[in-house]
């Protein structure tokens, strides 16, 4: 056989695999839905002024060739790792780190000494998670602590899923919360970092005294510990008074224990 | 914005050719993952038209070429890993691991027209088009890797 005939029958044995495919298209069937909403939040009711003003900027990005910042630079979920140190994740559509904030001292250093801008946040978890600057925090029970907040529950889920797959949160038995997109504001406005802050709800709702400060301050060790004295404190009473239930928490939809 | 059934089409249509792009210059599967991603998002939200099935057909090279070299430029950078897990990836037969681990053994710069000319067929002034490359640039390439992949694999090429 001809080199050439086996070079052409060696590339038609390559094929995409249908998971591959399937995989594609949900994340396409995503990304569609976000850009509609995303386009509809853009065109309601802005003043005429700012809509072409953000029109020329537009143009402004891609006729510099910043075409790709629309796809990469805007962040569309976030990922909140805590145990003492805080650090945040904001990640774009294709889930990669645009920004990695400490939000304590131990957290910027943490990401003084490693580096994770552009990588796929599970990568960034592996190499934060497992990088010796994190060891001496990581002891049994550190309470590692992985929140996630998206525009969307699919999206939120997924990101739940990718963390639950790394080592660094099964070796080291990470839970992880989902949290809504509002608090990430609300989260930095106090200072504190997504999951410390839905932490710092939960124990809100028992403590009407406790204030961001004092979360700041405390490890995800502590402000559960806190927490399931306040739960355990509360079901005796449930228990012994036939009382009222507790109300719905902040941010705490669902949780996954590695 | 394309409609989901376009996209759907394009993914069906391509994903193959686009597949064998990234073996030519990714290194693993989760790669791939990413550029596959990247480029039917890129398809999906283009505003242009196409003039025609070969048209559509280059602009997907282009950009699946671009995605590749982009990827690799950023500050990502995953293990390498063998043919062996790539192949299971990409389906590969065993067999054919001998003549695809000649031509990714090949410097980077040959494999696209290596396959681009033995695989879809293009000539040298239609993969200039679109490489954005000088046709004589192309001939060049061609024909150093020819040159590399008969030392490797014996034969006529």
């Amino acid at each position: 056989m001809r080199s050439s005939d086996r070079i052409h029958d060696a590339f038609g044995s390559v094929k995409a695999g249908d998971e591959l495919k399937s995989l594609t298209k949900e994340y396409l069937k995503t990304a569609r839905q976000c850009e509609i909403r995303q386009r509809r939040r853009a065109d309601a009711g802005k003043p005429v002024f700012r809509q072409v003003f953000a029109g020329i900027c537009v143009i402004l990005v891609l006729a510099l060739g910043g075409g790709g910042y629309f796809l990469m630079g805007i962040p569309v979920s976030y990922v909140s790792i805590d145990v003492n140190p805080s650090i945040e994740l904001a990640l774009n559509r294709l889930d990669r780190v645009i920004t990695a904030e400490g939000y304590n001292a131990d957290g910027t250093m943490i990401l003084d000494a490693v580096s994770v801008g552009g990588m796929h946040y599970t990568e960034a978890i592996e190499q934060l998670v497992e990088s010796q600057a994190m060891q001496p925090y990581l002891s049994e029970n550190a309470g590692l602590t992985f929140t996630v907040a998206s525009e969307s529950g699919q999206r939120e889920n997924a990101l739940l899923t990718g963390i639950k797959s790394t080592s660094g949160c099964r070796e080291h038995g990470g839970l992880g919360y989902g949290a809504d997109i509002s608090a990430v504001q609300e989260a930095h406005e106090s200072g504190l970092s997504l999951g410390k802050y839905a932490a710092y709800q939960v124990l809100l709702q028992y403590d009407s005294f406790i204030t961001p400060e004092d979360c700041h301050n405390m490890t995800m060790s502590e402000i559960h510990g806190l927490i399931e004295e306040h739960e355990n404190e509360h079901e005796e009473e449930h228990n012994g008074s036939g009382g009222h239930g507790r109300s719905g928490g902040h941010g705490h939809s669902h949780e996954q224990k590695q | 914005m394309r409609s989901e059934f376009e996209v759907n089409r394009a993914v069906e249509q391509y994903s193959d050719m686009i597949q064998r792009i990234c073996l030519c210059h990714l290194k693993n599967a989760a790669d791939t993952e990413d550029v596959f991603q990247t480029v039917f998002l890129k398809y999906m939200l283009y505003e242009g038209d196409f003039e025609n099935a070969g048209h559509e057909k280059a602009w997907m090279i282009r950009v699946t070429v671009n995605a590749c070299k982009d990827y690799l430029k950023s500050l990502f950078r995953r293990r390498a890993v063998s043919l062996d897990e790539l192949g299971e990836a990409a389906a590969i037969p065993p067999g054919q691991h001998e003549v695809l681990d000649a031509v990714l053994a090949l410097p980077e710069k040959y494999r696209d027209v290596i396959y681009l000319h033995y695989y879809e067929g293009y000539s040298a002034a239609e993969m200039g088009r679109i490489l954005k490359k000088k046709e004589n640039t192309v001939y060049s390439l061609l024909s150093r890797g020819r040159a590399m992949l008969k030392e490797a694999l014996g034969g006529d090429l």
